[in-house]
Parts: C-alpha cells; structure tokens; sequence
C-alpha cells in the first residue's frame, strides 16, 4: 500500500512539474459505421509525441500550445492529417476512411510496434480473421489466435489455447470485459465467438499490463461491435456448418447504434430425419449450437456513453426414444430422453464519461454464468391391477459457475509523457461443482453432491506509461488481488513492468517481468475442451496458482510496413493442479480436493515474429522453439516431465493475398513437434475374482508420463473468395475453402491395436483428411 | 445414455470418418520382470500365488509361468510354511491366512530380480445382516436387485469388494461331461445401483468396490442389479433345466492394497482406447516386480429366493 501511495505522488510530482500544456482529446471513428476505433494512433509531427486511442476509441494527448500538424493512423484506414492551432484544450470525433485502394502502401511517419512498450503482445483485425482459412468453412477467431507463435492449439481441430506453455484455463478470455468460461462448442472444434460480431482481438501473452489479473498465461480481449449509426446494415453467410446473420443500425442517428448478431448450426435439421427414419419413427436425436450476441449504445452528450452488451450461447445435444403398445386394450406408452446442454451468457452495462481532457472514467457492470446440464429422463405406463399408472424418473446433473462484477477504470493523461491507468474491480463467484438430482415416482427425491461455494474476488491497480526520455519508455505497475472464500482469504501483491529502449528509430529492444495469481482453477481430465470440466476455487487445501514470467526482446519496423519480434521468455508456474493418477473423474462429492495433487509447471522459449499488415499481401510468418514441463511430487514419482502440449518447434505461415479487386486468396500452414504422449511399454497378467485368482485381464505398464512423441504436425489450408458489389444492394462473397490440402494423416492418439494383417502395433488415428468448404456470405 | 457413451458415441461418428496409420515409435524392450498374483483370502486353507513374467508391449504370445522360483514367507515377521508347485507357476503353501495377520513374500529366480511384497489381512470380518431379492424392471428389462445390509465399523477406513457368484461345474474337454465334484468359483456381472452419473468402473463388472466414505460406522446397503438369467438355471449346458440356481453373494472387506490395486486394473481397462483419458499406472504392492500379493476378510451368504 504504501508503494502504490509512493508512485502516486512521484507521479503527481511529475504531472505538476511539467508546466503549460494544452490537451486535444476525443474519439476516433470509422468514418461510415461511426465504430470507434481501439488502438488509432494520434501523433504530432511538431513535437514527435502521440498516443493511441483506449478500449473505447478515446485519446487525449497533451502538447506544448502552438500550431500542430496531426497525424491519425489505423491499419486498414487512410492516413488523416490536419493542422489544429492548439491555443487551450479541445475536444474533437474524427472520421477516418477505410483504406480501399490496398494497391498503395501508405506509410505513417509513426513506427508501431518498435515504439510501444508494451511487448508479447497480438492484435488481430477482423479482416484476417474472415479472410484466412477455416475448417469447414467456419471462421474461428480462436484458430486465428492459435496461429501465432507463442500460442499452441492442442489437439486436431480443438480451439484450446495454449500459451506460452500455460494450461487452457490460464487465459483470461474477455468479450466486451466479461470472462466467458467455456469458449468452445462442439467439445472444443468451435470457439463460441462470432466474427460478424467482433470487432477487434488482442491477445497478450507476456509483460501484462497491471489493468488485467486474475490469469496467468493470457489476455484474450475481444471487444464486440457497437453498430453502425450512420444507416442500417445487416450481413450474413450460408455455409456447411452454420448460418449466420448480422443486422446493426442506428435508432437515433449519430446517437444510438445497435447491433444484432446470430449463428446456429443444422447439422440436426439434416441428420434428424435419417435417425427417424432408419429407427421407424421411434427415436429422434440431434445436435445444435447457437450463439447470439447484441449491443446496443447510447451517447447521452459527447461526455457520456453507455454500452448495454449481451451474448448467450448453448450447445444441445439429446436424444428421444417413444414407443407404445396394446396389451388388453390398452395402450401403454414409454419414453426415454437424454439430453446435454451447456453453455455460457454474458452481460455488461458500461458507462463511459469524460471527467475532462485527460481524465476518462468507465464504470462497468456485468453479470456472468457458464452452465453444464446432463439429464437423463424416462416415463412409462404401466399395468397397476387393471389400470394404466405412468411412472417416470428424471436424473438431472449440473455444474456451473455464476459471477456478479462491477469495476471502476479511470484513465488519466495529465502530460505528453504519462499515460495513467488506475482501477477498482470486485467480483462475486458462485461455484456449483457437480449436483445430481434425482426426481421419481418410483423411488423418493434426492439431491446428491457438493454444496454451492461463494467467494469473493477483488482487485486494484495502478500502471504509469511513462516516456522517460526520447529513447526510453517503461510502463510499470502494481496490481493487487484478493480472495475470500470459506472464511479463508489470499492475497497477492503482482508488480507489473516493461520497458522499451529505442535503438534507432523504429528498432527497439524490450523487456518485461510480471507476477500473476490465479484464484480459479479447472478440474480437467483431459486437454480438450469438454463441458464435464469443472471450475473451482481455490480453497483452504487447494492455493491459488501463480506465474512469474520475464521476457526480452527486438522489435523493429520497416517502411515498406513490414515488422519483425524476437523474443524469449522464461515462466514458472506454482501450485497448479491435477489429478492424482487413477483417480475417478466424474465426482459427486466435496472430495474433488482429496483427488488432486498440485505442482509446478515451466515453459522456455524464443518467439519470432515477422508480419505485414498493409498492401496487397497481408500476413505473418512465426516461429517458435520451446520446452515446457510439469512436476508434480504425486506424479511421475516425483520426476519432471513434459507437458502434453509441449511443442519443441512450431511453425505457422498465415497470408492473404489480393489478386485484383474482389479476388482474394489466403492460406495457412502449420507445421508443429508432436504431442507429447503417454504409452505402454509392457503387459502382464491381471489377478481375477474368479478361481483363486490367477489369471485375470491384461495389465498395460506405463513408465514415464508423456516420454514418448507422436509424429510431427502439418496441415496447409487454402481459401479462395470472390466478392462481387452489387451496388446499393450491397456485396456477395463465395468463397471456397480447403481444411489439410494435402491431406495429411496428423496423429490425434495412438493406441496399441491390430493393423489389417492382424499384427499387434502402435496404431496412430486421424481425425480431419482433406476437408473441402463453401460459403455464401452478403452485406448490404 | 450418459455423458461418456454420448461423447463415445460422438468419437465412434468422428473416428468412423477418420483414418489409421501404423506408426513405428521406438519403445524400448526392457528385460523382464517378475509377476506375482496372489490372494490372501481368510476363506481359503492355504497362501497361494502365481507366478510368470513382464512381456513386451507389441507381444502377442501367452504370459509364460514361471517355475522353479525360490519362495519364503514370514507371517509377522517369523519364517512359517513351505511352498510346493501344483501347478504350472502356481506356488502352494501349507499356511493358512489369518485375519489380522501380515504376510512378506520373498520370491526368487535365477534371472530376475529379487521381489517381495507385504500383504496385510485387515483384522475384522464384516457380518451381513440380511439379503433379499426383488424383482425390478428397469429401462424395460427385468432384472433382480439384491440388497446386501452391512454395518460399518466406525472410526477405520474400509474398502469392500462386493460379489455374486455360483460354484459352476468343470467341464471335462476329454469325457465331454460335467464334472459335478471338482467345481470352480463363477462371478457374474453386477451394477451397482445408484450411480448412473458416476461412470466409474469399479462399479459394475464381476464386482463392486465400495469406500466406506459416506456411511463409516453406519449400516450401507449395497443395491446389486444381476441380470434374471443367472438366476434360472445353467444358461451354458443345460437349457431345459428349470431349477433355479444358487448364488451366493460375498462381502469382501479389503486391505487398502488391493483395493486400490483392483480398482486401478478395472479404469486401466475402462480408459483404454479413450483418446480422452490420462493412462493409468497400476500400482501394486510387489517390490522389484508386478502384481499384488495383498488380502481380505470375506463372509458369504447364500441368496434365497422368496417365491
């Protein structure tokens, strides 16, 4: 505490110290949707200063009082330059268009990655997210996120994210500032984000800002559209998988803007009259996901804004036998219905205001929950001395997680060399870790399993982005969190840094270090993403994980628009968790914690990134090498080991080109070490129950968990779309997709079975061969 | 259906779509080792083991018996007994197990490794108070649940084994007939009720094994679905016979050894082949070797069908 009161005053010491300074603030925007625009760049060419627009699109840039000529830039957007006699402080919405004519490279005065301090870090446009392969056709803003060094994908076709060596429930995965839980539909071969919703991406894998906690091995925040204010549009796509529809507008013009958007599958519209059939009308069964996602805002005065956001999305699958029968003239009937569903909702209430030219303040509200449901239900009639009684029994088992947040955020640019950001967060969890239910007529109502657990999260930080000179500039601060759960409370003090040193211009060395702490842990048998896995707290046994993570690095940018990242990092994990071996998964009772067993985890690597983001040809080329490994004492016999997802070399070529105008082909290649695996090396006989006991099943030897390594990865995926303006009534795009070109047999698991000469081997199975897609997507 | 046959099924959909490839990975051929299974069960007049050895991964030949091993055991710590085999690797001794008692077993051949194993018999039997029958129809099956009261003892831990089995007949390949005289034990499949969420292994199969978890010190009553069949007769060799058979059911208290070591053979079995599952280590209780030489208390009851 007394440090964060420390750094507070210097930072006021340096605030008033600075003198007289006039501040231009305001939004940036899309000049036709009015999208305000996260991470625009406002430079002055006069004093060699700039900023970039917050999470809202707002900037505020002080400046020494004069004539300035400013410049504003956006990747995808026309440079705007204009000349602003800065007398006193001024507040001005600028329009900025998309940049149509890709043929000219337009090169800003201002280097991009080079100058930020901010390192590790990935910002995706939602044009390469659309424009880059898919499987099935299925845009996937996971997968685009899994094609960046440093992010490693799990299993074939999983959108499971693995960063920098970090298990999938280290990454703090935000839509519009809400954590959802669960990202995955389909067991995690779809991510639950839309990208007709989405407006920007941007994944921090390292030297995390003090303004985000609670993970620890990413930041995945994903901030949804505003709607259009300008006019009413709508766009949307048929395709294999899924159908999608957006419609966004304004309700008061340059006031209001909404935005709808909607996607569900139909598989189970297609498959539901087979099963039907081929069963004689008898069963019916099926399988869909949908999502839905809206927002709506609203400016009250150029000083106050409010965002209202919204997503709920489910995952359904079930399956209904009915049958009926006469026996003495009477019909009885039987039903039997499984089903699963799970899914996650997200709300926010958001409340921007403007304090004054270098204070911006947002107060946020949101509501959360994540839900897993098996059920299980029969009726029948039966014969009860002459009459017909129906009996039935509902088998119901559920698990979940519910949070209640608010947060305070301010930010605060008292001069051309500090960017303050300061914060108070607290949230309310709710924990339900697996309840079975059972409701008959048979036998007598019970509720089985572990009781709801509450706890509270709270946090609070502070972080400087000061420019310390022309070469330096260091973003330092401190995050504190706190936990309270069964009268038990933990607390972590997180000191937060990174810095970057200007070589030359547009080539800078950086470097970061930063403390995490992690109170919510997933209990998972597995690296896929399945709805079985629970969420649960950290306890009295089970402490809270924690990272600590340093990295260096180059970064440079070229003129022709072309930058380069070297990294590398080296992060050590504590107190994570796992279960003991042989321990039985699915639990009913508060003995999850007896199940388990906690450990460390550590992850090595270098990162290179080399990309372009304008012209013609857009993409990135990365490459990383690392060693990750777990130890756990119960595991293994005490002995370090890799981690499943630990991937020595991993490669990926990601590209969108433009032939001409409305013609344009992408494609990806991904090449990656194989999985670590597990594999028995011996057998032996079992003992039985039968017969004294000597001869019973085989018994399978195992030694050294994950000791051997499946074949390499590598799978090239082809897109080819041509888009047509159709004038007034808007585009339409076809677009043809090819999922593993060359059809690669990519290990999925291996298995010791027969091969077709009925020789006893290691068997490796594949799941995706060449895959082919189409979409028909349209805007207006 | 319940979750693990749902996403069984959904795996066997994608699978059935995918494709296998042999794959050479270099595991290496480590040089075998011992395997002891024995029981130390209060029911049977004397300790006896089998014995044979570790084989290869990607063998496909027969677990070969071991003979010829040197053998010595001590019965709370004092040298008892001598051991004849009777049978190919199967090791006999004059010694008869007694409840409480602890057991080590040296067994030693030219070769191999040395092993030895601790074996404990757990010091109470626990009585069954009552048994009885119904007939019940379940999912439109008939079926027959046989409720098995026990009391728990308070204040230790137990692990219960629970079985039903009948004494089956030998049948001789050279005469081609029964041989009534020399019968052998037969358990047959059970469910343990009650725990259609739980989809653990260990809770159907030829038996149940049950922690004394939410009923130490209470009375438990284990809720056993046997299919009707069994029930009626010999289903294998004498399909007219309209007697109905006898079937003894038997409760097993275990030593926390072969417990645990049962219950991780049963999930090793269960996960095998299930791309979503950590493999499992087995873990027995044989030094230097493989298997498990550990012991139970076992009392048995005959089941009577009320007509």
């Amino acid at each position: 505490m007394k440090y964060l009161i420390s750094t507070t005053l210097l930072f006021l010491v340096c605030i008033l110290a600075h003198g007289q300074t006039v501040t231009i603030s305001g939004y940036i925007q899309d000049h036709d949707t009015g999208e305000n625009l996260i991470g625009a760049t406002v430079y002055s060419l006069n004093d060699k200063l700039g900023t970039t627009t917050n999470y809202y699109g707002y900037f505020s840039l002080s400046l020494p009082a004069g004539t300035k000529e400013i410049i504003v830039s956006y990747v995808g957007y026309e440079e705007y330059r204009f000349t602003e006699e800065l007398k006193s402080n001024i507040t001005k919405t600028i329009k900025i268009k998309t940049d149509l004519v890709l043929e000219e490279v337009v090169v800003t005065g201002e280097p991009e990655m080079a100058e930020r301090t901010q390192m590790s870090t990935i910002n995706l446009s939602t044009r390469d997210i659309k424009a880059l392969p898919a499987l099935l056709g299925e845009v996937d803003v996971l997968k685009t996120v899994q094609l960046m060094p440093g992010v490693q994908s799990g299993n074939e076709g999983s959108s499971g994210i693995y960063v920098r060596g970090g298990g999938p429930d280290q990454n703090l995965i935000l839509l519009d500032g809400v954590p959802v839980y669960n990202a995955s539909h389909l067991f995690g071969f779809f991510s639950v984000f839309n990208a007709d919703a989405i407006n920007n991406v941007n994944v921090i894998k390292g030297g995390f800002p003090a303004r985000y906690g609670g993970r620890l091995s990413s930041v995945i925040d994903i901030s949804m559209k505003e709607g259009n204010n300008q006019s009413f549009h709508g766009e949307g796509s048929i395709g294999l998988v899924s159908s999608k529809l957006t419609l966004e507008g304004p309700v008061f013009s340059d006031k209001t803007s909404f935005i709808l958007s909607g996607r569900r599958t139909y598989i189970d519209a297609l498959a539901s009259p087979i099963i039907r059939a081929a069963s004689q009308g008898t069963t019916r069964a099926g399988y869909y996901f949908y999502d839905l996602n809206a927002k709506v805002n609203h400016r009250f005065s150029d000083n106050d804004r409010v965002y209202v956001s919204a997503y709920t999305g489910l995952d359904k699958g079930f399956s209904r036998f009915s049958e009926s029968y006469f026996s003495n003239n009477q019909e009885y009937e039987f039903e039997e219905y499984a089903g699963l569903d799970w899914g996650n909702l997200t709300t926010a209430v958001r409340w921007n205001h403007v304090f004054g030219p270098k204070l911006f303040g947002n107060l946020s509200a949101t509501y959360s929950k994540y839900e897993f449901d098996v059920r299980s239900e029969f009726s029948e009639d039966v014969d009860e001395n002459g009459s017909v009684v129906r009996e039935d029994e509902k088998i119901r088992y559920f698990s979940g997680i519910r949070d209640y947040a608010l947060r305070m955020d301010f930010d605060y640019d008292p001069s051309p060399n500090h960017a303050i950001k300061a914060g108070i967060s607290t949230t309310h969890h709710r924990f339900n870790p697996g309840v079975l239910a059972l409701n008959s007529t048979i036998q007598s109502d019970t509720t089985l399993g572990a009781t709801s657990r509450d706890a509270l999260e709270y946090f609070a930080y502070v972080e400087d982005d000061y420019k310390v000179n022309e070469n330096l500039k260091v973003n330092m601060g401190l995050h504190y969190s706190g936990f309270n759960v069964d009268g038990i409370s933990y607390h972590s003090l997180q000191p937060r840094f990174s810095g970057r040193y200007l070589l030359s211009s547009g080539f800078s060395a950086k470097a970061s270090y930063v403390r995490m702490a992690q109170f919510i842990h997933l209990l998972t048998n597995s690296g896929v993403g399945l709805p079985t896995d629970l969420w649960v707290p950290s306890t009295g046994q089970i402490r809270p994980q924690t990272a600590e993570q340093f990295a260096i690095g180059l970064a440079r940018n070229y003129e022709s628009g072309i930058e380069i990242s070297l990294e590398a990092y080296d992060k050590k994990m504590d107190n994570l968790i796992a279960y003991k071996e042989g321990a039985s998964y699915l639990s009913l009772d508060n003995s999850w914690e007896d199940r388990i067993t906690i450990g460390q985890g550590r992850s090595r690597g270098i990162e290179l990134f080399v990309g372009k983001k304008k012209g013609k040809l857009t993409g990135w080329v990365g490459y990383t090498l690392s060693k990750t490994t777990r130890q756990f004492d119960e595991l293994n016999e005490g002995k370090e080991f890799p981690y499943r997802y630990d991937r020595r070399h991993d490669v990926s070529i990601a590209s969108v080109y433009q032939i001409k105008k409305g013609v344009e082909i992408s494609g990806a290649w991904v090449y990656g070490t194989g999985n670590a695996i597990t594999l028995p090396i011996g057998r032996y006989r079992g003992i039985s129950q039968n017969n004294g006991g000597f001869s019973g099943n085989e018994v399978q030897i195992y030694e050294g968990r994950n000791g051997f390594r499946t074949r390499a990865y590598h799978r090239l995926d082809l897109s080819i779309s041509w888009t047509k303006d159709k004038g007034k009534r808007g585009t339409r795009t076809w677009s043809l997709g090819a999922y593993n070109t060359y059809s690669r047999a990519n290990p999925f698991f291996v298995n010791v079975s027969y091969d077709r000469q009925g020789n006893k081997k290691f068997i490796q199975y594949s799941l995706f061969p060449f895959i082919p897609s189409v979409r028909y997507s349209f805007k207006f | 259906m319940n979750i693990k046959s749902f996403i069984i099924v959904l795996s066997v959909v994608i699978i059935l779509a995918s494709c296998e490839t042999v794959v050479d990975i270099d595991v290496p051929q480590e040089s075998p080792s011992l395997v002891v299974n024995g029981h130390l069960n209060t029911d049977s007049s004397s300790i006896s083991f089998h014995l044979s050895k570790t084989d290869f991964i990607l063998s496909e030949s027969d677990f070969e018996s071991i003979s010829g091993a040197n053998v010595a055991l001590k019965e709370n710590g004092e040298e008892v007994g001598s051991f004849r085999e009777t049978a190919d690797g199967v090791y006999s001794s004059d010694v008869a197990p007694v409840m409480g008692n602890t057991y080590e077993l040296t067994v030693a051949k030219e070769g191999f490794n040395t092993v030895t194993a601790i074996g404990n018999i757990p010091n109470e039997t626990i009585e069954i108070i009552d048994v009885s029958v119904e007939e019940v129809d379940r999912d439109g099956f008939f079926e027959n649940l046989v409720k098995v009261k026990i009391k728990d003892p308070g204040e230790v831990s137990n692990f219960y084994e629970v079985g039903i089995f009948s004494y089956e007949p030998v049948y001789d390949f050279e005469t081609g007939e029964l041989n009534e005289e020399d019968s052998v034990i037969n358990f047959v499949y059970l469910e343990l009720e009650g725990t259609e969420f739980e989809d653990s292994p260990e809770k159907f199969g030829n038996t149940v094994l049950v922690e004394d978890l939410f009923f130490n010190g209470l009375e438990y009553e284990f809720n056993l679905l046997v299919n009707s069949y069994y029930f009626s007769g010999d289903p294998f060799f004498d399909d007219d016979d309209d007697d109905e058979k006898t079937l003894y059911v038997t409760v097993r208290n275990t030593s926390e050894d072969y417990y645990e070591y049962v219950r991780s053979v049963k999930i090793q079995n269960w996960n095998d082949g299930d791309p979503f599952a950590e493999p499992v280590i087995v873990e027995g209780n044989i030094q230097n070797g493989f298997g498990i030489f550990a012991g139970f208390t076992s009392n048995t009851e005959k089941i009577e069908i009320e007509n």
